[in-house]
């Protein structure tokens, strides 16, 4: 009895291979001949186009091959005879299923090998789902076959059933993760589902929820087949539903549960590291929790998760500020929590329908009080061009948040509308005669300059990155570099220096640093010193690597093993550049591949090694080494 | 051997088969020794249901007209002095309903009488 | 009385909302020939395709006694249902092997002249009838269940089916049970005439008992008080009466002229008395 079904089986994966054969001859005689006639760029069978037909024929087979048990035995006629067979019901129900299960997994096996071969990523979300959905399918159609007759009822059903159980699925996984961070259930799927590859807990806390959610309609299958005779039976009797709901409700909370007790982390928001003075460490950890690391022990403070945190803004005495996203409401938060009582409070709140000029990074600090440029439109709604601005004005506004206080002050100015990726952005500020004033910088466009009683005056253009140091103004301009010295009123043009120079960053906001006596700047794969009293410029060494300038005046440069870098690199070297020379100050060895990167501020060096995958980074590794003997910061707990 | 049966007769079929095997007998088509036809080459020549030529085999022997179990080989027992008194009371059911009929027509016993022996004639 | 080979204890069934079984109780010995009669629809397929096992009943159940496992148990169902595609020589292989058959009669198959290289699908119904039959009649069964097939067959095959089953019974005491509509061939065959009538057995008599519960009379005036009037059909201006329950008294209180009727006849006043009856209901 079990060779018919094999058999059986056997023909219909033929028939699936022939069918699968024809569609994709079909597919690719459409593409030659369409490149043939000139329409369209000819196109090849794209690895990624073909997994997704296959998939999706795989899919109608898996339904197919589970409706087909019953479907293919002349319904009634074969049904009939079959039951008259000395075989018990159970049995006569797992000789039909055996072989197509065997059959749908050897599919399934040779998909995925083809996938993890021609597909970018083997195992991410978008598979699981398809397989989870394959399986669910080849089972749902199974049982409804054993209960129906029509063929296109039965798929009817089968679809619905499936999505039911997927959509109930997914929002299990939701709402578990929601319960557990405390994240508005929709975002956290959105993001969690395309990462689910590098981050195993919640890969594991989802596919728990499915085969859980499974489970009920597995048993319920089960028990529909002792009863299941040539009957056109309703499609869930009474019986069966008394079995199915309860089982469906306990599979809910067995899987809400588990996603909650699994999920102890999700590394996919990562945590991160601060280096405070005097060899401190601040551990931010989503969702909510601040974590200061000390030679005596640790503390911290959780805020029940409600912050994703972006960046230590200040260091300020025992007053840490930090800036965070408050989860609830999409609003952006600065904070400041007080190191001796760990006291926290929210000093300023910038309503998620403000929209901050290059977002969290945004925010500086001036030496005085926070700044940051609200703009009236957002990125998305900026046109694609990058390059010059367009001669449209755009209202911003300069605000500035007092760190003791918070209170804020609003100045308003015009600037021209920039890019999708050229927004305004703070640059630097200073004093003059006991008055304040901020550069606001765009590139293509004059830098602007906002005095502290709201007047603001427009300075040279610059078409690159402009920079502002020891009271001038660098601007670059065709092949040169133009330095400016800032006066009351305007500016003067002091020196041209000729050459392509490549200085400074967005990132880099000076603090009126009228000591700083140099600078160093990149020309023609050098490193150059020039100094801020004579303009004379130096050669220092070769480009291999990054410039750093931390405030309030100190460079630093890190050199690569390989220029351009490499993934099998094993080192990285911070230099100090002082009056003209680079001394060594560590070799950091990288024993797994990736890339590695130091980030230098004014209390130490931060080495992020991360493995990247699709652009966004998988794993991350964090070691911090402290100013001024860069010895790393180690502490118990701390991995 | 003449067996009909008649199934919408009063007479049950079994009495029928009984009836049937008699006659047989009596007019010499089964001897005394031979074998009676096995239940169930009976019930397939007549389409009568095995249970009823069974009943009948057993009515048989109950009767002393067979001997023998039924499909292993019942035989006939007919002694010839049996055979009047069958022929006799086979023939006595026949008459009375005969009888029974021509009364009820409006015959008498003399018309009866002569009918008699004009027929034979 | 020994042990019933297959008892129906309670039978409920119902397809949709039409309840088609209720309650039904009943008992068949070994050897026993049954007919079971009834109308269109009156569920005497459903409660065949119940003691064969192909059915589950909503409530009761079918016992089953040890001499009628399910490999001893033969269904003939009205569907004649085989494997439409396959061969003759194929659906006898897969057959005895599923019932571990070690002898395939074929003589019944050879007298038809049905070639085994033949696909069933390409059968007539009475030479799917026969091979039907055959296969049943290899598991040497105790117990025959054959639904309302002999109509479809001509009137040799129907001969051949007929002593195909005298024989099961003379030969091995089968039980057998028929679901008959037409009685002429076999009126005198069953042991038991059923009638089945709202989901029950509202008749269960032998042939003879029968036959002297129900006369018929015919007439043009109306019954007198106290003949019970089964059933009654209109013919013009005369009338005829179908008496059950009959007792002798009655003859000899009523000056009626009471008819014996046939078993067919018999049948067709109690499935008429069935239609009535749904209609007043």
């Amino acid at each position: 009895m079990n060779r018919k079904e094999w058999r059986e089986v056997g023909r219909q994966s033929l028939y699936f291979i022939l069918a699968l054969a024809a569609m994709a001859l079909l597919m690719m005689g459409i593409d030659l001949l369409m490149s043939v006639m000139g329409f369209a760029q000819a196109k090849p069978l794209e690895g990624e186009k073909l997994i997704i037909i296959l998939g999706a024929w795989l899919l109608m087979f898996s339904m197919f091959l589970g409706l087909s048990p019953f479907a293919m035995d002349s319904k009634q006629k074969g049904m009939e005879y079959l039951l008259t067979l000395p075989v018990s019901r159970r049995r006569l129900l797992l000789i039909k299923l055996l072989p197509r299960l065997a059959a749908a997994v050897i599919f399934y096996l040779a998909f995925a090998l083809l996938y993890s071969l021609i597909g970018n990523d083997a195992f991410s979300g978008g598979f699981a789902f398809f397989s989870l959905a394959y399986f669910a399918l080849f089972f749902i159609s199974f049982s409804l076959s054993v209960v129906h007759e029509n063929f296109i009822v039965q798929s009817l059903w089968a679809g619905i059933a499936l999505s039911g159980y997927l959509a109930l699925s997914l929002y299990v996984v939701g709402l578990g993760f929601s319960w557990k961070f405390r994240m508005p259930g929709s975002w956290v799927v959105s993001r969690s589902w395309q990462d689910l590859t590098y981050d195993v807990p919640t890969l594991l806390a989802a596919i728990a929820v499915f085969l859980l959610l499974a489970a009920p309609f597995v048993a319920s299958i089960f028990i529909a087949f002792k009863k299941f005779d040539l009957k056109p039976a309703r499609a869930f009797n009474r019986r069966q539903l008394l079995i199915f709901v309860p089982l469906l409700l306990l599979a809910f909370f067995a899987s809400l549960g588990f996603t909650y007790f699994v999920q102890t982390s999700s590394n996919y928001w990562e945590s991160d590291l601060f280096i405070l003075k005097n060899h401190k460490l601040l551990k931010s950890d989503f969702p909510g929790k601040l974590t200061l690391y000390e030679r005596t022990g640790r503390r911290s403070v959780d805020l029940k998760g409600r912050i994703l945190w972006e960046r230590l803004l200040l260091e300020q005495g025992e007053k840490l500020y930090v800036s965070g996203l408050d989860l609830e409401d999409g609003s952006r938060i600065i904070g400041c929590l007080n190191q001796n009582d760990f006291s926290w409070r929210i000093l300023h709140r910038i309503s998620k329908s403000s929209h901050i000029a290059n977002g969290h990074l945004g925010i500086r600090y001036d030496g005085a009080q926070f700044v940051y440029l609200l703009s009236q439109l957002d990125q998305s709604a900026r046109p694609e061009n990058d390059g010059k601005p367009s001669a449209e004005p755009m209202a911003m506004q300069l605000v500035r948040v007092d760190p003791a206080s918070g209170r804020n002050a609003i100045f308003g100015f015009q600037v021209p509308l920039g890019g999708r990726n050229n927004e305004p952005w703070l640059m630097g500020s200073d004093e003059r005669n006991g008055r304040r004033f901020w550069l606001v910088a765009l590139r293509g466009h004059n830098v602007l300059r906002i005095w502290d009683d709201g007047r603001n005056e427009e300075l040279d253009l610059s078409e690159g990155i402009p920079v502002y140091a020891g009271g001038l103004l660098f601007t670059r301009r065709g092949g040169s570099m133009i330095v400016n010295r800032l006066l009351d009123a305007g500016s003067e043009r002091i020196h041209e220096m000729v050459g392509g120079y490549t200085m400074g960053n967005p990132y880099f906001f000076s603090q009126g640093n009228s000591q700083m006596t140099e600078i160093y700047a990149l020309r023609d794969e050098r490193i150059v010193r020039i100094d801020l009293a004579t303009m004379s410029v130096d050669d220092v060494g070769p480009e291999r690597g990054f410039l750093h300038m931390v405030p309030p005046g100190d460079f630093y440069f890190v050199e690569y093993e390989s220029w351009p870098p490499k993934k099998s690199d094993k080192w990285k070297k911070l230099y100090r550049l002082k009056d003209g020379r680079m001394s060594l100050l560590k070799k950091f060895d990288f024993n797994e591949v990736g890339y590695g990167h130091l980030l230098v501020n004014a209390n130490g060096v931060k080495l992020v090694h991360s493995q990247w995958k699709d652009g966004k980074v998988a794993k991350a590794t964090m070691r911090l080494y402290a100013f001024p003997d860069l010895r790393e910061l180690r502490f118990k707990g701390l991995d | 051997m003449n067996l009909t049966i008649d199934a919408k007769s009063p007479l049950p079929v079994y009495q029928q088969v009984i009836q049937a095997i008699k006659l047989e007998v009596l007019s010499g088509g089964l001897r005394d020794g031979d074998p009676l036809p096995s239940i169930r080459d009976l019930a397939k020549l007549l389409k009568l249901n095995p249970n009823t030529v069974a009943k009948a085999y057993y009515a048989l022997e109950q009767e002393g007209f067979s001997e023998g179990r039924s499909g292993s080989g019942s035989r006939v027992k007919a002694p010839p002095g049996r055979q009047d008194a069958l022929r006799r009371a086979m023939l006595e059911s026949e008459w009375r309903s005969f009888l029974e009929k021509a009364v009820s027509l409006g015959f008498s016993l003399e018309d009866i009488k002569l009918l008699a022996e004009g027929i034979k004639k | 009385m020994s042990q019933p080979i297959i008892e129906a204890r309670d039978l409920s069934l119902s397809f949709s909302r039409r309840q088609v079984l209720d309650g039904l109780s009943s008992a068949f010995q070994k050897g026993e020939w049954a007919v079971i009669a009834g109308r269109n629809g009156a569920g005497k397929s459903t409660l065949l395709r119940l003691l064969a096992g192909v059915l589950l009943p909503d409530a009761g159940a079918v016992e089953r006694s040890l001499e009628a496992p399910m490999a001893k148990i033969g269904f003939i169902s009205d569907r004649l249902s085989l494997f439409e595609d396959w061969t003759i020589a194929r659906a006898v292989s897969f057959h005895c092997r599923v019932f571990a058959i070690t002898e395939f009669d074929d003589s019944l198959v050879r007298r038809l002249g049905i070639g085994t290289k033949s696909r069933i699908r390409s059968l007539s119904a009475g030479e799917r009838a026969i091979l039907h039959l055959s296969l049943v009649l290899a598991q040497k069964p105790t117990l025959l269940l054959v639904d309302e097939v002999l109509h479809m067959l001509d009137p040799y095959i129907r001969d051949l089916f007929v002593e195909a089953l005298i024989e099961a019974i003379a030969v091995r005491e089968t039980a057998v049970l028929t679901i008959n509509h037409t009685f002429s061939e076999i009126e005198r065959l069953p042991d038991r005439v059923l009638v089945m009538e709202q989901g029950r057995f509202s008749v269960d008599e032998t042939p003879e008992a029968l036959r002297g519960l129900m006369k018929k009379v015919v007439s043009r005036e109306s019954l007198p008080e106290g003949v019970p009037c089964f059933f009654r059909k209109t013919e013009g201006e005369y009338k005829e009466y179908f008496i059950y329950p009959f007792h002798e008294e009655l003859r000899t209180k009523h000056a009626l002229d009471f008819q014996d009727i046939a078993l067919p006849e018999i049948i067709k006043a109690f499935i008429g008395g069935g239609y009535e009856q749904k209609r007043m209901a």
